[in-house]
């Protein structure tokens, strides 16, 4: 009992509240993406109660009646179109304004039922001609729209966590595997993430796939004959002290594919010889929870206190079978 | 005492024992007509263990106990064989006060007295006898009963049963009983073989169970006098003899229920007995209750219900569990008045008076027996409150006071007809 | 009718408990696989941590769902805090605290420890009267502690500075509930120490200390945990209003303390209580081994809305003795 509250009063000392610095500019070069902030950096309508140390603002497991993503660049041309492909299959016009924080892409979640439970895979398709070169940009972005009170119905139908694929994009990537089962984001630093390059939804071989990290770190590999590129995960997270490192924190990766082919054709009057498409997805990880915890540590802390617990109430049995156990009294009174 | 008096003392005993019980089971028997046939079984019982000179005993180990709080399934779980020593017998109570003081109660005189002469009642061999600290007069008789030559256990009780340092001191107790009872047996108490003794006393107490719950019916079925002696030969017959003679009696009782007792209409006062317990041949007082036209429906006698109204529940099948159990039973639900408190009995007299539609009570107190007497106020307030009439009767074993008990039996079993008809 | 509430009183509640808890845990613990949901509401320990469970324990969404700023409680949100606690006591007023006894995993788990403990042989412990009164007295605090500690997350309490965000599910951290049920599921990643924050390595330090202490608390008390368990003591809260309930005649009562002897939680007032007719204490789990060890007709009894479903029986009383005897 009395350790009991010992435990207790050790462990809210300890909870001492640590203040977390405030999130670094991102680099992502001059590609087009989709993000949940705006293009300013302070915060959208849902960046406020934004979670500490996160790059997103979205509460994921929250119903919301739609949800906001910006564009991070201002350069969209005449025609661009949005695309919403949501968790039932089912297609949604997306709507795209401008704003003083720039495109913002607006997408209705129908919160009130969980119909719509799964991941909704939003995308743009913004096309330019410019010195004969048809250039097509294609950002993409997969969002879960789940919110708990609406159950698990879904959790062991993986149709509802896999992207939907949009056969009407020039270019679109598609990564596997990215949440778990309760629809929560399960990637974490050293995992590999793997993606497939395609093309009005075949495979396209050879496409030029760059990964790069928050902190500017790329590597870029050939897509394989289906389209497919992988690359592990490196932690791009390193906080000064222990007392720093938050667990959530999450780290973004870019993945952008490039395909360039010699395609002649017209785009709203203009002609080109050469087509180039750019297809970006973000994504997010976390640190490896083997990194920050501890099994032994856990096993070790149980196994003394199992035996110690068991040792005293052996000594206790073997005091108890003296036969007599003695009042005392306190003599300080 | 020198031997030949001793030797006379024992003879005319012999002879006064079995005038007395063949008085009580003439009264038993002839005079009321119509008992069930499977009471034979009990009258014969009586008859060759008070009139001839005793039944044959079996040679495993007997154990006399002094009082209920001795937990028999103990006894019998180590081999040997329950003996309750309480006598009623007026001869025995004129021996016992050969050495007891005048104003000490019958029943512990009389068993003091068959103890002291060893000729018959169950006191011929006992390789061990417990004597639970009950009473201060069953207290005392321990060093007696030592002097006589016996071993005695003393089975130290607590004076009071609510606390939580009181079952511990008790529990205690009963598990040093229980090494006691393996050193004399030689027969070491298993988990095994205690729970046989639970399921058999169970089995033995949920027979008496049902001969009780059919007495609720609404017209009286069955005799106090009967009950009492089926009760009595608790105390020294052989288990599953006497079970199997009880189950047969409450299948007879139970076909008889269409038909009136002969002789006790349905507006026979239903009455309720407690008290001092009586014991066979000593049935004098339910004896004149029933021949005024009364019925004891329900009693509530250390030597009936509170004998065997009690269960045995344990939770896990090891000696840990078990042997606190049978110690509980015979503590927890007890209402003998030593203890500190008359609340739980005052509650179980009110509810038995309503569940079996009593329409008095009786209460008996042996001449000095302090406790019943003692608390006889707090009891005969609560069943006042309760609009119950009550009798009390302070008596012993001797029949002096018969006509006098008789003239005031008749009259309270009078007083209450009219109440009885208003009920049925 | 009375020949149905006859058989019912002889029957043998402990087996169809036996029997009912497994069916229970299955479900719950692994419930998910057949894509049952019965919701975030329940009121037993069906562990959030258990990735196939089949419905989840009302604590943890309640520690979410109060994990707001307070301009917030008369928002959606606040509704959303409502909706959960209406289920919460929807589910809970049907059973009472038989959910305790009859389906929370956790409480399983430890009747099993209890049956392993009485295969060895090895002695049971008790509280102390005196003991038993205060270590009951914890699940309060833990109640209270779990509802204040996230509503410090998102509202300055006492003047004090926010708290810190790992305090979230805080009890969930420390129950034993998260580190051994997952285990039932080839799942022992609970089984470690947080090192990520100083509230993490607290919280999971902690965790696993009473993981150690349950293991060794159940193996020789009788439902050792139960004792502190904070949903027991929200539970409470409700019990009057449940509609499944365990009453007492007191008249008929002899004090026996047969049911007092069987109670796995240690219960006095069952036995000693002698007035009261609605007979559920804070720390009853409604497993209704006292009726079953009650050997005075209609003195306790089970009722559902009023009428009697099972009740004690001098019968029923010797029956059961007399089987169990004959199964060892």
């Amino acid at each position: 009992m009395k350790l009991f509250f010992i435990a207790m009063g050790v462990a809210m000392i300890l909870m001492v509240y640590t203040p977390r610095p405030s999130q670094a500019e991102l680099y992502f070069g001059d590609a087009l993406l989709l993000s949940e902030q705006p293009p300013s950096g302070h915060g959208g309508d849902h960046g406020k109660q934004g979670r500490r140390g996160s790059a997103q603002g979205h509460a994921e497991h929250r119903a919301t009646a739609e949800r906001t993503w910006y564009l991070n660049r201002h350069d969209l041309h005449t025609g661009a179109e949005a695309r919403v492909l949501r968790s039932d299959g089912s297609q949604a016009a997306g709507v795209l304004t401008h704003g003083k924080d720039g495109w913002s892409f607006i997408v209705d979640t129908k919160p009130l039922d969980g119909s719509l439970d799964g991941v909704f895979t939003l995308s743009v398709i913004d096309r330019a001609v410019s010195d004969g070169i048809l250039t097509v940009r294609a950002p993409k972005v997969n969002m879960i729209n789940h919110s708990c009170g609406w159950g698990h119905t879904f959790k062991f139908d993986q149709e509802r966590i896999k992207p939907k694929i949009d056969a009407a994009l020039p270019l679109e990537i598609v990564a596997e595997n990215l949440w778990d089962r309760n629809f929560h984001s399960k990637t974490m630093s050293g995992d590999r993430l793997v993606v497939q390059v395609l093309r009005y939804g075949k495979p396209a071989p050879n496409a030029a796939v760059s990964f790069t990290t928050g902190s500017g770190w790329t590597r870029t590999v050939a897509a394989d004959e289906e389209g497919k590129a992988s690359v592990q995960l490196i932690r791009d997270y390193y906080p000064e002290t222990w007392s720093l490192f938050d667990a959530r924190k999450q780290s973004t990766v870019l993945v952008t594919a490039v395909v360039e082919a010699p395609e002649k054709g017209a785009y709203l009057g203009q002609s080109y010889t050469r087509t180039r498409l750019v297809a970006t997805l973000p994504w997010r990880y976390v640190p490896q929870r083997s990194e920050y915890t501890s099994s032994v540590y856990g096993l070790g802390i149980a196994a003394l206190f199992a035996v110690a617990s068991g040792a005293g109430i052996y000594a206790y049995r073997e005091r108890r079978k003296r036969p007599c156990r003695e009042v005392t009294f306190d003599e300080r009174t | 005492m020198d031997k030949e008096r001793r030797e006379r003392l024992i003879r005319t005993t012999g002879v006064h024992l079995a005038m007395e019980a063949t008085e009580t089971l003439r009264q038993v028997v002839e005079e009321f007509p119509d008992n069930p046939r499977a009471m034979d079984y009990f009258y014969d019982l009586f008859r060759a263990e008070y009139c001839g000179g005793g039944a044959k005993k079996n040679g495993a180990m007997r154990i006399g106990m002094l009082c209920v709080q001795a937990p028999e399934e103990l006894i019998r779980a180590a081999g040997a064989v329950p003996v309750r020593l309480c006598s009623g017998s007026h001869a025995f109570d004129q021996a016992g006060a050969e050495f007891m003081p005048a104003k000490a109660c019958s029943l512990v005189k009389a068993t003091l007295g068959m103890l002291s002469l060893r000729t018959a009642g169950g006191a011929e061999r006992l390789d061990l006898v417990v004597n639970p600290t009950t009473c201060e007069q069953k207290k005392k008789a321990g060093e007696l009963l030592e002097d006589f030559g016996y071993r005695v256990h003393h089975l130290e009780m607590p004076p009071a049963k609510d606390s939580e340092e009181a079952r511990i001191y008790w529990q205690r107790s009963v598990k040093k009983f229980a090494a006691v009872l393996e050193e004399t047996t030689g027969v070491r108490i298993t988990k095994q073989r205690l729970a046989k003794a639970i399921r058999t006393t169970g089995m033995a107490r949920s027979a008496y169970r049902r001969l009780h719950e059919l007495a609720k019916w609404p017209r009286p079925l069955i005799r106090g006098k009967d009950v009492m002696l089926v009760t009595n030969a608790y105390f020294f017959d052989d288990l599953d003899r006497w079970t199997a003679a009880v189950t047969e009696l409450a299948d007879e009782i139970e076909q008889r229920r269409e038909t009136n007792l002969p002789g006790a209409g349905k507006h026979a006062p239903r009455i309720l007995f407690t008290g001092s317990p009586p014991i066979f041949p000593n049935l004098k007082l339910p004896l004149l209750i029933e021949q005024a036209g009364g019925v004891i429906v329900v009693d509530e006698v250390c030597s009936s219900s509170r004998l065997l109204h009690d269960q045995v529940a344990y939770d896990e099948q090891a000696l840990y569990d078990m042997v606190p159990a049978v110690a509980d039973r015979v503590l927890k639900p007890c209402t003998c008045p030593v203890f500190l408190s008359s609340q739980d009995r005052v509650r179980r007299l009110l509810d038995l008076a309503a569940s079996f539609a009593v329409d008095g009570v009786v209460y008996q107190s042996f001449a000095g027996c302090m406790p019943y007497a003692l608390e006889q106020r707090s009891v005969g307030q609560a069943l006042v409150n309760a609009n119950i009439p009550m009798l009390s009767v302070e008596t012993d074993y001797g029949p002096d006071d018969q006509g006098q008990l008789s003239t005031r039996v008749e009259a309270f079993i009078e007083s209450l007809r009219g109440k009885a008809r208003k009920r049925a | 009718m009375n020949a149905l509430r006859r058989f019912l009183n002889n029957g043998d509640i402990n087996r169809f408990r036996l029997w009912f808890q497994l069916g229970a845990f299955g479900l719950l613990i692994y419930g998910g696989f057949l894509a049952m949901d019965i919701g975030n509401s329940l009121p037993t320990f069906s562990c959030v941590f258990v990735d196939s469970r089949a419905g989840a324990c009302y604590l943890y969404p309640l520690q979410h769902q109060v994990n707001m700023p307070w301009s917030q409680f008369s928002g959606g949100r606040g509704i959303g805090l409502a909706v959960g606690l209406v289920t919460f006591f929807l589910f809970f007023v049907l059973f009472n605290k038989a959910w305790c006894g009859y389906a929370c995993p956790l409480g399983t788990v430890q009747d099993w420890i209890t049956k392993l403990r009485a295969r060895l042989g090895i002695r049971y412990s008790l509280y102390a009267n005196e003991t038993f009164g205060r270590l009951k007295a914890i699940k309060y605090v833990l109640l209270a502690l779990l509802i204040l500690l996230p509503l410090g997350i998102s509202n300055s309490l006492f003047g004090l500075p926010k708290l810190p965000r790992d305090l979230a599910t805080s009890y969930c951290m420390i129950c034993p509930g998260r580190t051994v049920l997952p285990l039932f599921t080839g799942d022992a990643s609970q089984l470690a120490i947080d090192f990520s924050s100083r509230t993490m390595m607290a919280l999971t330090g902690l965790g696993m200390a009473i993981t150690g202490g349950f293991f060794a608390g159940a193996f020789v008390k009788k439902r050792f945990f139960c004792l502190f368990c904070p949903m027991s003591a929200l539970q409470y809260a409700f019990s009057k209003a449940g509609l499944l309930r365990l009453t007492k005649q007191g008249a008929k009562c002899t004090r026996c303390g047969n049911c007092s002897r069987v109670c796995d939680v240690g219960i006095r007032e069952i036995a000693d209580d002698v007035t009261s007719r609605n007979i559920v204490q804070d720390d009853c789990m409604m497993c209704f081994k006292c009726v079953a060890a009650c050997p005075e007709s209609h003195c306790l009894a089970v009722t559902f809305l009023g009428m009697p479903v099972y009740e004690a029986t001098a019968e029923g009383f010797m029956r059961r003795t007399k089987r169990r005897d004959n199964h060892g």
